[in-house]
């Protein structure tokens, strides 16, 4: 069990390094949101079912840890829903291949 | 402890901190402020302070950056710039690093973290706490009758807090409603939000009173539950429809819970001089079956339900005050249809 366990944190800890990556080099607020929502939540539900796999977990803590995960499940992309939604209120507009083409020329030039 | 985990927690601490004084944009830097409260409650947690990592992050990192966005969109976005300080004001540095160097030096003072018999009252607070108070967590024993006073005194720093703000924000009946231009209450536009934030109120507002009821066995108490609770009114007045948070919580209710609140405080204060006791001495109480330390058990519970409600109506008061939310005429009209596909 302790190795099914540190397989699933190690590969929760993954998704949140790919998210935090995405954050960091994604263009725009719409991309970088939704790397970070999906990695994040996914990250987070695989490193809570990997605590609640160890061994000398109780009952209680699964309990709990499975409640903090169904927070998590619907609190996230909601967040995320309501920031993307502000943003494009506020007038962001996503990031295209032509925004894309004319920073490479202004890159090269 | 780990202790290059504190190192890098501390350093990216104050790193916000820093960020936060220097961006000129303030809705920037309330966001800093959110990250600085949820780093320190990381910190607290690293340090075993569980009670205070709580009340970090219900007030630093939740209720706190709510408050300040409305403050925000009441005055301006943008601060001033400032001008080249003078030569003087360069000098205000130098007492500012000797009290940091006093504040250090005192630390060398202090008990080692964990330690389970420090000398004098913290001694004295952890040997006793359980055959006086029948509490098992320490740190409420300390705050609710230990200490009873101070607890008593911050209770009432935050209703003053409460009272100035609807002083500075009143309206005379005869003004025009002066609301801010950008409003964040009435219904989110969005119905995923509106209907996630329906079903989570309920859960977060029976959360609020488990806290408050549960202080005596876990972390937590009157000044995290009674946040919680704000927690759950603000995110209603932000998301659900103005007549819905209107009934639900009416405009008197956030004044007349800090009035009730700290008179439940000091009743608790004043009820065992009745039985020729001190303030706050809640072992005269004892009678009959009532042992000195129940009853001691029980007035911790009475005080954290006056802390709790106190804080919870002066945390709805500051938001109704900064929003405007009862002296808005109209709902603002339906999202148009190009909104409503958002």
């Amino acid at each position: 069990m302790t190795g099914l366990s540190n397989v699933l944190v190690v590969a929760g800890v993954f998704f949140f390094v790919a998210a935090t990556v995405g954050l960091l080099r994604l263009p725009d607020v719409f991309s970088r949101s939704h790397a970070v929502a999906k990695a994040e939540t996914l990250g987070l539900a695989l490193v809570l079912i990997g605590l609640a796999a160890r061994p000398g977990v109780t009952g209680d803590v699964v309990v709990r840890l499975v409640m903090l995960g169904a927070i998590a499940l619907i609190g996230n992309p909601t967040a995320a829903h309501a920031i993307t939604r502000a943003a494009r209120r506020a007038g962001e507009q996503p990031w295209t291949l032509d925004d894309g083409h004319r920073d490479q020329q202004e890159g090269s030039s | 402890m780990i202790w290059w985990l504190d190192l890098m927690l501390f350093a990216v601490l104050v790193a916000t901190a820093v960020l936060a004084l220097r961006t000129r944009d303030l809705l920037t830097a309330v966001g800093l402020m959110g990250v600085f409260g949820l780093v320190a409650a990381l910190l607290f947690t690293s340090m075993q302070a569980l009670d205070v990592t709580f009340v970090e992050a219900a007030l630093g990192a939740g209720v706190t950056g709510v408050l300040l966005i409305t403050a925000v969109l009441h005055t301006t976005r943008r601060t001033t710039p400032v001008g080249r300080r003078s030569r003087l004001s360069r000098w205000f540095i130098v007492p500012l690093i000797g009290l940091l160097a006093l504040v250090l030096y005192t630390t060398t003072g202090l008990p080692d973290r964990g330690d389970t018999a420090p000398p004098g009252a913290a001694g004295v607070y952890i040997e006793r706490s359980l055959a006086d108070t029948q509490t098992p967590n320490v740190v409420t024993a300390i705050l609710a009758d230990y200490r009873g006073h101070d607890t008593l005194g911050e209770t009432l720093v935050i209703v003053v807090a409460a009272a100035a703000t609807m002083l500075i924000l009143r309206r005379r009946p005869d003004e025009s409603a002066a609301v801010p231009a950008e409003t964040v209450v009435g219904p989110h536009g969005s119905e995923v939000v509106r209907v996630v934030s329906a079903h989570l109120v309920p859960f977060v507002a029976t959360y609020g009173l488990y806290v408050i009821a549960h202080g005596h066995y876990g972390p937590g108490g009157g000044f995290v539950g009674g946040a919680i609770l704000a927690v759950a009114a603000i995110l209603l007045c932000l998301t659900a429809r103005d007549d819905i948070s209107r009934r639900v919580l009416p405009r008197r209710l956030g004044p007349v819970a800090i009035a009730a609140g700290a008179l439940v405080y000091l009743a608790a204060g004043i009820a065992p001089m009745a039985a020729d006791g001190n303030f706050l001495d809640y072992g005269v109480l004892a009678s009959g079956d009532v042992l000195p330390a129940r009853a001691r058990y029980l007035m911790i519970l009475i005080v954290e339900i006056g802390v709790g409600l106190a804080v919870f109506g002066a945390m709805l008061t500051i938001f109704d005050q900064l929003t405007g939310r009862h002296r808005r005429t109209s709902t603002p009209t339906a999202p148009t249809e190009g909104e409503a596909a958002l």
